[in-house]
């Protein structure tokens, strides 16, 4: 099977490169964030120096959650989803790539794999301690296992649906960041709140359907209309990675890339 | 014999610049020089057989195939890339490595990543970043790159660009070797004497066409009229001007005002340099520096075009 060897190839030196890289390390730093502030509203909970302070469940359920779903996986997936090609066009290394007999659709799918690993440890390491750290007193309890499956499973897909658009922006546009920050901040945001069923039209509506219930209170996660069922959600977000994906790869091996500070002789 | 390379009216533009117009070319195995002045057309041309172009118009095939989105071709194609271009963070063993089971090689990937590292000189540094290795050590990394799979086509881009004297000699002896195997180079530059070094047979590009192709000494014999500029600094220079003057393959001499040099015209080079050396070992001249400012191939371009 060599499409098997050349995804492991591609997989195995693009995994330890994403790892090494500066991205990851300051990406990795910035999503212990929550967890450090977690720590400190720990110790003023035991330490019970201040008597009105916030506790560790409100904090999970309105900073932990939103800041996972609405900022750390969007974002991570912004970051590492446009470098799977930008990188290579940026540096001039995509030459080395191509001139190999592996397939172009081996090389993306490989770099995306990786990319998706790396993104999906960072994202999950900070969240699952956090988890933890709040719930600690209920690791008897089934209910707790089964919420943190759904997590899982939900930050799994988001970043699935969130890689494979960015990917695809990363290929089709020359400026993809900029592009992608006004797709998560602006047409993710802005179309929560637009009346009738415009929502489904986003990523986020069907990622928040994945999510165990929380208090309606939470403006940020809440539902203007009701969630997708939990197959749909599955279903949609599967079929926005594998739409995403195919594009990628069409247009992948379709386009010329030539550096932007390339040399037309 | 059957080309390996073959175009047929090739015509690649980016926007309204033209990259190569109407390029013919059937190319045989040996080694190939592709001259050009910068910006003539050489790695347009080179990208488009390397794959990462796609022709505007006409057609080009490699061993008989089409080359874009074709990368099983790529088994018996290698490139080197002109730029400085390579991954920080990797030693150029695991780069070379994996570029070698990238072709491949499962079992064989390490030797074949040796031979290539060794023929380049980079055994003894093959653990370092290539972040931390010199442009000529980069230069010899990606040549590296381009034989570790053994490829019957090699494609060269400006491949001696930044790399010392001793590696140069090395590189062409090993490439003129390496086409003794059976292989075919296509070498590009823009320094006719790099290219004479390896092959007598080259190709002239200029704006995107082929301007003349051949034997070199065709090409040598138009540069051998081409009417050289000489400029000498020194501070007998009027005594210089006295003793050339009188030559008849001196086409003029001038002696601009407030400055220290003299710039002889003469499209006699080897003569003028001959007599230039027997006046220096004879009258101990001084002689600060000699430069030929229009010895470069832009210079040859516009002299043979008629400009």
């Amino acid at each position: 099977m060599k499409w098997k060897h050349d995804l492991q190839i591609v997989f195995s030196m693009f995994f330890k490169l994403a790892a090494k890289a500066k991205r990851t390390r300051y990406l990795f730093l910035f999503s212990l964030l929550p967890v450090l502030t977690l720590v400190i509203l720990k110790i003023y909970e035991f330490s019970r120096l201040h008597s009105q302070t916030v506790s560790s469940n409100y904090f999970f359920i309105y900073g932990s959650l939103t800041i996972q779903f609405q900022f750390f996986v969007p974002i991570f997936a912004l970051f590492f989803g446009t470098s799977i090609v930008t990188d290579e066009v940026e540096n001039r290394t995509l030459i080395f790539l191509t001139t190999t007999p592996v397939s172009k659709a081996t090389i993306l799918l490989g770099k995306f794999l990786s990319v998706s690993v790396i993104t999906a440890a960072i994202t999950l390491f900070g969240f699952l301690i956090t988890y933890f750290i709040v719930f600690f007193s209920q690791l008897g309890t089934p209910q707790m296992w089964v919420n943190i499956l759904r997590y899982l499973f939900a930050t799994i897909l988001a970043l699935l649906a969130y890689l494979s658009v960015f990917t695809l922006m990363g290929i089709l546009m020359r400026k993809p960041v900029i592009f992608g920050l006004i797709f998560i901040f602006g047409y993710e945001r802005v179309v929560q709140f637009f009346p009738g069923s415009t929502q489904k039209l986003t990523i986020f509506h069907y990622v928040k359907s994945l999510l165990p219930s929380f208090p309606e209170s939470n403006q940020m996660l809440a539902f203007n209309i009701p969630p997708s069922s939990f197959a749909l959600s599955i279903a949609t977000l599967l079929g926005i990675s594998i739409i995403a994906l195919i594009l990628s790869v069409w247009l992948f091996r379709k386009k010329e890339f030539i550096a932007a500070t390339g040399d037309g002789s | 014999m059957n080309p390996l390379l073959q175009t047929e009216k090739l015509c690649k533009w980016y926007g309204n610049i033209l990259g190569v117009i109407d390029l013919d070319l059937a190319i045989t195995p040996g080694i190939k020089g592709l001259l050009g002045p910068n910006g003539a057309g050489k790695s347009t041309f080179l990208k488009l057989i390397s794959g990462q172009l796609k022709p505007s118009r006409g057609t080009l095939r490699l061993f008989g195939e089409p080359v874009f989105d074709n990368p099983l071709l790529f088994k018996r194609v290698g490139f080197c890339p002109e730029y400085d271009s390579y991954y920080s963070e990797m030693s150029g063993w695991d780069f070379i490595l994996f570029l070698a089971q990238m072709h491949g090689f499962r079992e064989l990937a390490r030797e074949k990543a040796e031979i290539a590292l060794t023929q380049v000189g980079l055994m003894e540094s093959r653990d370092r970043l290539v972040k931390t290795y010199s442009f000529g050590m980069r230069q010899r990394l990606r040549i590296a790159a381009s034989i570790v799979h053994e490829p019957e086509l090699l494609l060269l881009d400006e491949p001696l660009r930044g790399i010392d004297p001793l590696w140069r000699i090395r590189l062409i002896r090993f490439f003129k070797e390496y086409e003794k195997k059976g292989n075919t180079l296509i070498v590009s530059s823009h320094i006719l004497p790099e290219i004479e070094a390896m092959t007598t047979d080259i190709i002239l590009i200029h704006q995107g066409k082929i301007f003349a192709e051949g034997d070199i000494n065709y090409i040598r014999s138009l540069i051998d009229a081409h009417p050289h500029q000489i400029s000498i600094r020194s501070s007998q220079r009027k005594w210089l001007a006295e003793q050339f003057v009188k030559e008849d393959f001196i086409r003029n001499v001038h002696i601009p005002p407030d400055s220290p040099v003299v710039v002889f015209q003469t499209a006699k080079r080897e003569l003028f340099f001959a007599r230039l050396m027997d006046l220096i070992a004879e009258h101990d001249i001084d002689v600060e520096e000699i430069t030929s400012p229009d010895d470069n191939l832009q210079a040859i371009f516009d002299y043979l075009i008629g400009r």
